[in-house]
């Protein structure tokens, strides 16, 4: 005897809905994921001010690896190797990692609203930030305190929350806002006594977010420290699974939703603030894109976790060649994802209110 | 004694919750916890669980102490069902009864085949295995609670602890679920349920255990303790109880 049996159905609906995610489906979407995220890389290295056609890209990446006879200008291997380079790597492991700390820390919060800025990196890095750029430090100095900063803001989030037992999630939201709020606070003091004809137009341009001061020696630091940060992740896929059921709950299932807090904040914050400190504040991002993803593969991190690595890291690469070739002049790219950001993140909830 | 809980306190601030609350239990009993809301019962129950430390007092599984258990040793004698389950990631109905299989995986690993294979035939048994590609957000408030049961049975530990488990369910579903306890505990578990519903206590439990102002004030068998006196105390309301059941006097 069925202790439920199968309601009636007057909806329209069919009765077993379509499976939900069947994995061939899934396969096939991440299978088109990777297809276009190469697409976008490669085309990405091709347009810009000055046009390099796609086969000599392709010939001159190459080059690197394979000995290749050098049928390309000069000035075109500059521009692809020295100019575009770190440029699309950047963007495409910046994309990569708010995104991936968007969606575990959505989950781990048990909240599709929040987004990797919530324990207070993006403000603690904008106050290093600032004061870099106050100090007269010179690019790598700023990078640097902005990661300190970063870092130590969800140190102190964290530290804080901690004593906040009843209820931890809640605890590191709270601790997060108030940090950031006296982050922010410092930003603007800064800003206040920043000579305004240099250091503070820089400060304003640094918070807006940019790609365009990437080199080439800024990757042996980024990259590294975003797999790093990445592969526990990546490793504890089903366990971030099981931690979005709450915490109370996840603890009777097993799971040592403490210590899996802490190393998931400790992969998110490092790799974000890794990103942040070269790229500046770099909003929506964390946010948008693990829905979408969430959308394209389902909620599994098996899924989730590549999709939205390879959505954010396309995404970002895409917003940055729009960043620099829309206008004559270069728009900060903070400002480009909250305009795609913001009306895209919209739609979504106009239209999962509509199926409902 | 599977479960001994001696003379247990608790206090959230400085005003105790649980004032010496004292039984024991064995396998494959089905006991209803009684009392009056704020009285402690949830409280209790997160003491057993693990999530709240007493004050004073023990708690005691297969006579060791809940202190001396890890996370995942507990997780394999005590499985929790709460109230209701408003899961806010649409995960699919197998792979959140998988969930419970996650205390028997290694830190880094996936569910396994035998894992999924598991989640199955416990679906199967609850007669709800049509649902296991659905969606969790998708299905009635009533699937979901079995879906809840399902993982909580894949966790293979042998008490089951449930927060009111059925008090946001329809009439009939509130008493599907009830016999569906009635046979875990028949097959072994020790069931341990809050409720607010003497009268499914009389029809289902085995024992049932009275808490007032922090304390259990009576304990036995359901047709002796569910008396005009007890739901006066517990409930300021006067009930006869006529042929196993029971009739409130309203004014």
């Amino acid at each position: 005897m069925k202790l439920f049996p199968k309601k009636k159905d007057i909806s329209g609906r069919a009765a077993d809905a379509a499976d939900h995610f069947p994995k061939k489906k899934i396969h096939k979407r991440l299978l088109i994921l990777v297809g276009l995220f190469c697409l976008i890389f490669l085309i990405s290295f091709s347009i810009g001010r000055f046009f390099v056609p796609p086969s000599q890209v392709v010939r001159i990446l190459f080059s690197r690896v394979l000995p290749l006879q050098p049928i390309w200008e000069q000035n075109q291997e500059i521009v692809v190797l020295n100019v575009r380079f770190p440029r699309i790597i950047a963007a495409a492991l910046v994309g990569m990692s708010l995104s991936v700390a968007g969606s575990v820390y959505q989950g781990m919060f048990n909240n599709p609203m929040v987004s990797p800025k919530i324990l207070g990196s993006s403000a603690g890095a904008a106050f290093g930030a600032a004061l870099g750029i106050f100090m007269g430090m010179n690019g790598f100095g700023i990078s640097a305190a902005a990661f300190i900063t970063g870092t130590i803001a969800v140190f102190a989030t964290v530290s804080i929350a901690g004593r906040y037992r009843s209820n931890p999630t809640l605890g590191l939201i709270l601790a997060g806002i108030m940090i950031s709020t006296l982050f922010t606070a410092g930003t603007s003091f800064i800003k206040l006594v920043a000579d305004p004809t240099d250091e503070l137009p820089a400060i304003t341009y640094w918070l807006m977010g940019s790609l365009a001061g990437v080199r080439n020696s800024d990757l042996p630091f980024l990259v590294p420290t975003v797999f790093i940060s990445i592969i526990p992740l990546v490793l504890m896929r089903w366990r971030l699974n099981v931690i979005t059921v709450g915490d109370d709950e996840a603890r009777a299932l097993g799971v040592d939703t403490k210590k899996l807090r802490m190393i998931v904040i400790l992969c998110a914050t490092l790799m974000t603030a890794a990103c942040v400190a070269i790229s500046g504040l770099i909003g929506w991002v964390g946010l948008v894109i693990p829905h979408f993803s969430r959308k394209l593969v389902g909620c599994d991190y098996s899924y989730l976790l590549p999709a939205s690595m390879l959505v954010g890291g396309g995404f970002l690469i895409f917003v940055d060649d729009l960043a620099r070739t829309a206008t004559t002049v270069e728009i900060p790219i903070g400002i480009l994802t909250a305009f795609v950001g913001a009306p895209f993140f919209l739609y979504m909830i106009v239209e999962k209110g509509g199926n409902k | 004694m599977s479960l001994s809980i001696e003379n247990l306190y608790f206090s959230y601030n400085s005003a105790p919750v649980l004032k010496g609350v004292s039984f024991s239990a064995d396998y494959g009993e089905l006991i209803y916890i009684l009392g009056p809301n704020g009285v402690g019962k949830s409280t209790l129950f997160r003491c057993i669980l693990g999530q709240l430390k007493s004050s004073r007092g023990n708690i005691l599984i297969s006579g060791k102490s809940i202190s001396d258990y890890s996370i995942a040793e507990l997780a394999k004698e005590v499985a929790y069902i709460p109230q209701s389950y408003k899961p806010t990631f649409n995960y699919s109905v197998l792979q959140t009864v998988t969930m419970g299989r996650t205390v028997y995986m290694p830190l880094f690993a996936s569910p396994s085949d035998s894992d999924y294979e598991k989640s199955r035939e416990v679906l199967e048994k609850l007669g709800i295995s049509d649902l296991a590609e659905r969606g969790v957000t998708e299905i009635s408030g009533g699937e979901r609670q079995l879906v809840l049961i399902a993982r909580a049975l894949v966790q293979d530990a042998k008490i089951l602890i449930m927060d009111e488990p059925t008090s946001n369910l329809d009439y009939g579903n509130q008493l599907r679920i009830q016999n569906k306890m009635r046979h875990l505990s028949e097959e072994g578990m020790l069931v341990i349920q809050s409720s607010h519903n003497p009268q499914n206590a009389l029809q289902f439990a085995d024992r049932v255990i009275a808490m007032y102002d922090g304390m259990n004030v009576a304990s036995g068998k359901p047709g002796e303790v569910i008396n005009p006196n007890l739901m006066e105390q517990l409930y300021s309301l006067k009930v006869e109880v006529r042929d196993g059941q029971l009739i409130p006097f309203l004014t």
